[in-house]
């Protein structure tokens, strides 16, 4: 053992269990299963398979745009499907206005969301805690009522989009690999943010709101830039969502239960980290998906929620933190 | 700074910084006013603070704590130099061995180090410590008014400094300030401020030995 280290000596078995340690071999497991289920339904032209993939990956990027904010910053946001709703609606009005093509529209999507989510943090950080909380779950339902009565969004009836592929197994495939890309960007941020000083004062904010800001962390601009990076991953999230459903409408876009659904993969998973969220976002929308299928009606959310409570009080860090991670050098400094 | 509990010393430093902003009246840094800006603009004019019990990010290493200050700063060069910074005073404040542990395996004296370290990688023009050698080992005040010293000497560094440690301030300060009652009841050269018939009454008790 190195001389330096202050560990005690440790028994071998202890290399094994650090090497499971790692972050790469968590997020390995549930990534394989979920290639598993992309190979299987590309090969095989399996379409439902393909579609819960792609779910999933969508779920995997809300989950890492979430965690910016949500698990280094600490603030807990109920708010994911006000911008996911707004990329969904910047897509179906552009491509119903002007007749682009629904793929061109996503970057603008991204920006709209990032915008708006800029409006509503400038004055929204003005709350903290359970107010912020508070106030996310509130505008989710503010953003529904405004799509229901604007003219734009087609009210309660919705807009209609013309598909973008051929085929619905074409149109599969491709908006798979899209979600697929989304879902890498998603997690490279992450990935790349906990290796940066941005990370050290996203921490900051975290621990210690009000000492970050006294040593000169510009803090409302650090949670709004966090803020918005999530919107605009959420936003193009939604610009594809609309580009495959080829049809939205108010209250099945701004469906709270999408902003619920983020917030538990990432508690679940282990927030503050880029690997929990996509461990989190696979079990939970793989499981949720098999209780739907074998258990419709009441009994699938009974035993999701009860499974829930185990996983709450069994690994309350999140199930990959199950064992205790090793902080080891960041910078290379 | 010296006086009784509650005379509004700790509330002197959170107006300074920033962190309350004053009902009435200015903050002034070399002619500035900087009563009405909010607390991390404060900072970044060249006001550090420390607090009366250390303020450390726990789940940070003690270098992430150094990067903390001055992690929206984005230029390489800033960077560089921060980072070679943060590095010095690790080293200067004794924890060298202690930069990639977490900090909440830190004992409380080191804790108090690493905020001390952490606030001089800002490079402050003024740094306002709140009772930084209460409850601290001896061995480590000694390191923190060496550092304190060093710092005001090389680098011209003011400091404030808030403390009970009366006897020790007398020979590390310019200038002494007794407060009482939210108002500032005596202030000038040390050994006269504690011969003061009503910072006696109000704040030692009795006279300081050795004081004129």
């Amino acid at each position: 053992m190195n001389s330096h280290t202050h560990a005690p000596v440790r028994p071998r078995w202890h290399a094994a269990a650090a090497a499971l340690r790692h972050p790469a071999l968590k997020v390995a497991a549930p990534l394989a299963l979920l290639a598993a289920t992309g190979v299987w339904g590309a090969v095989t032209g399996d379409i439902a398979g393909l579609r819960i993939a792609s779910t999933v990956l969508m779920y995997i990027a809300l989950a890492e745009g979430w965690n910016l904010l949500g698990g280094y910053a600490g603030y807990l946001n109920f708010g994911t499907v006000i911008f996911l709703g707004i990329g969904a609606y910047t897509t179906a009005i552009a491509v119903t206005g002007t007749g682009v093509n629904a793929l061109v529209t996503i970057p603008l999507a991204a920006l709209v969301a990032a915008g708006v989510s800029v409006l509503i943090g400038i004055p929204g950080f003005r709350l903290r805690g359970d107010y912020f909380a508070v106030a996310t779950f509130v505008l989710t339902l503010a953003a529904r009522e405004l799509a229901n009565v604007l003219e734009i969004t087609g009210g309660s009836v919705g807009l209609f989009l013309p598909p973008v592929a051929d085929s619905l197994g074409a149109s599969t495939r491709l908006f798979f690999f899209l979600f697929l890309a989304l879902a890498a960007v998603s997690v490279a941020i992450c990935w790349v943010s906990e290796r940066t000083r941005w990370f050290s004062a996203l921490v900051a904010v975290r621990e210690d709101e009000d000492a970050a800001e006294v040593l000169g962390v510009p803090t409302l601009r650090l949670k709004v830039v966090a803020l918005a990076v999530g919107a605009a991953i959420a936003g193009a999230a939604g610009s594809l969502y609309a580009a495959q459903s080829l049809y939205i409408e108010p209250t099945g876009t701004f469906d709270f239960r999408v902003s619920l659904a983020v917030v538990v993969a990432v508690i679940l998973g282990g927030k503050g980290t880029w690997y929990g969220p996509v461990a989190g976002a696979v079990l939970t929308q793989l499981l949720a998906t098999q209780l739907f299928v074998r258990l419709q009606g009441v009994w699938d959310q009974l035993i999701f929620g009860l499974l829930l409570i185990a996983v709450a009080l069994l690994a309350p860090r999140g199930i990959t933190r199950l064992t205790r991670r090793a902080r080891g050098r960041r910078f290379g400094v | 700074m010296i006086g009784p509990n509650g005379s509004g010393k700790t509330t002197t430093i959170n107006l300074l910084c920033g962190a309350i902003r004053p009902g009435k009246g200015s903050v002034r840094l070399l002619g500035r006013e900087i009563a009405r800006k909010p607390a991390h603009a404060v900072a970044a004019l060249g006001v550090g603070r420390t607090f009366q019990n250390p303020r450390v990010f726990s789940t940070l290493t003690v270098l992430e704590n150094m990067y903390v200050p001055v992690a929206h700063r984005v230029s390489p060069a800033a960077a560089r130099s921060m980072a070679a910074r943060a590095h010095e005073w690790i080293e200067l404040t004794g924890l060298g061995g202690f930069a990639h542990r977490v900090a909440s395996e830190l004992s409380g004296g080191q804790r108090k180090l690493v905020e001390f370290a952490r606030v001089m990688v800002q490079r402050p023009a003024v740094v306002l410590m709140d009772e930084p050698f209460a409850g601290v080992h001896p061995v480590v005040k000694e390191a923190l008014y060496a550092q304190i010293q060093r710092a005001a000497g090389d680098l011209g560094t003011a400091f404030l400094v808030v403390s009970h440690e009366v006897p020790d301030l007398v020979s590390l300060s310019d200038r002494f300030v007794c407060m009482a009652q939210g108002e500032v009841l005596v202030e000038g050269a040390p050994q006269e401020v504690c011969a003061n018939p009503s910072v006696i009454e109000a704040y030692l008790g009795a006279p300081l030995e050795g004081a004129a």
